[in-house]
């Protein structure tokens, strides 16, 4: 005969693990072909001694055993970062809410701290500038005066000398400051 | 052995504290959880000590079950992790473990013994030969031949309990019974004699 049914499947059907259609398909091969009904009679009879164990009763005292050892261990002490997470085990979308919670406030402080680098970078590099400004003045700045040596002052070439930048070609005086 | 929503109510119930539900939990399974250590381990007292490690631990980490209906499963692959490691600390220890599994599978069971002497011895000598036979196997394929055929569990349930595939259960399974045969060549032509069958 051919088209033999593969042990492991007798071993299946022989423990009804099989769908409906191929368990039927596989019953009437092994009605009809003595070498696989051979298998699984010596399959079936395996089987059949070790359904025939006894079952043994645990005996009475194990529980009176598993009950003292109930008793004597101590409620475990439970921290609070094990407490925050009670509530996420027993409703899911408050896990969804509060995972999102969690996401929102790590990524607001993502921003925000590269936001304070940025801020401390730019016045760090003012900072440098500053620096850099005031190394290049002189030591006594207040009696620095870039005009000193320059040809406009105490010369005749002063344009401003005659007065001839005002109306009347005279400087006009200007307003009275009270000190 | 209780309908699903009475196991339901008993996870609910033992979660929230109920020493009647512990017991309940514990009534329900430990017949089977009992027996698949007893045929695992071949020896009563290491059977009783992990059948009540199984439990203290199913117990105690009760309140992390989130799926009542998967009960059954978890607490099997519990007892089934603690044979592990005993199988593993066994490794390491140097005293001997035949005594053990001798001594308990001689035991006499009152309820075997028929009218006829000859029948009862054969029945001791055929479950001292069941035991030695399921001994015998790799505990890969004893594991899953205890759960399918002793105690009758659908190849799905059992894929879930050891955490293997289904094709790698019903391979193992197959494997099991085969060498189960094997080793069995006496029984069976006596059992075939008297006709049994399979389905």
């Amino acid at each position: 005969m051919k088209n033999h049914v593969s042990e492991d499947q007798i071993s299946a059907w022989l423990d009804r693990q099989l769908s409906p259609d191929v368990s039927l398909r596989i019953g009437k091969h092994l009605e009809c072909c003595p070498s696989c009904n051979r298998m699984r009679a010596d399959m079936a009879a395996t089987t059949n001694l070790f359904r025939e164990i006894e079952a043994l009763a645990p005996p009475p005292y194990l529980w009176t055993r598993i009950a003292a050892g109930l008793h004597q261990m101590e409620p475990e002490p439970v921290g609070w970062f094990v407490r925050l997470g009670i509530p996420f085990r027993q409703k899911s979308w408050m896990r969804a809410e509060i995972l999102a919670f969690v996401a929102t406030v790590v990524l607001a402080c993502g921003f925000g701290i590269s936001y304070w680098f940025a801020v401390q970078s730019e016045r760090q590099q003012l900072a440098a500038i500053d620096r850099a400004y005031h190394s290049l003045l002189p030591q006594n700045a207040e009696s620095f005066n870039p005009f000193a040596t320059s040809p406009w002052v105490n010369t005749e070439s002063n344009p401003f000398a005659n007065g001839t930048s005002g109306p009347g070609g005279k400087l006009s005086p200007g307003p009275q400051v009270k000190r | 052995m209780k309908s699903d929503s009475d196991i339901r109510k008993l996870v609910q119930d033992a979660q929230v504290g109920n020493s009647e539900a512990f017991e309940g939990i514990y009534g329900n399974f430990a017949s089977r959880i009992y027996n698949f250590l007893y045929r695992l381990l071949g020896s009563r007292e290491e059977a009783e000590d992990l059948t009540q490690q199984t439990f203290l631990i199913a117990l105690k980490q009760l309140k992390t079950l989130r799926d009542p209906s998967q009960l059954e499963s978890w607490v099997y692959r519990i007892a089934r992790n603690e044979v592990y490691q005993k199988f593993r600390r066994r490794k390491f220890d140097s005293v001997g473990e035949d005594g053990a599994a001798t001594e308990d599978s001689a035991e006499p069971r009152e309820n075997r013994l028929h009218a006829n002497p000859e029948k009862a011895l054969l029945n001791v000598e055929l479950g001292q030969k069941l035991q030695a036979v399921l001994d015998g196997l790799p505990l890969k394929l004893r594991e899953v031949f205890i759960l399918a055929v002793v105690q009758e569990m659908s190849y799905k349930d059992i894929s879930i309990i050891v955490g293997r595939s289904l094709l790698s259960v019903k391979t193992d399974i197959y494997r099991a019974r085969l060498t189960a045969r094997a080793e069995l060549g006496k029984y069976l032509n006596l059992e075939q004699s008297t006709g049994i069958d399979g389905q």
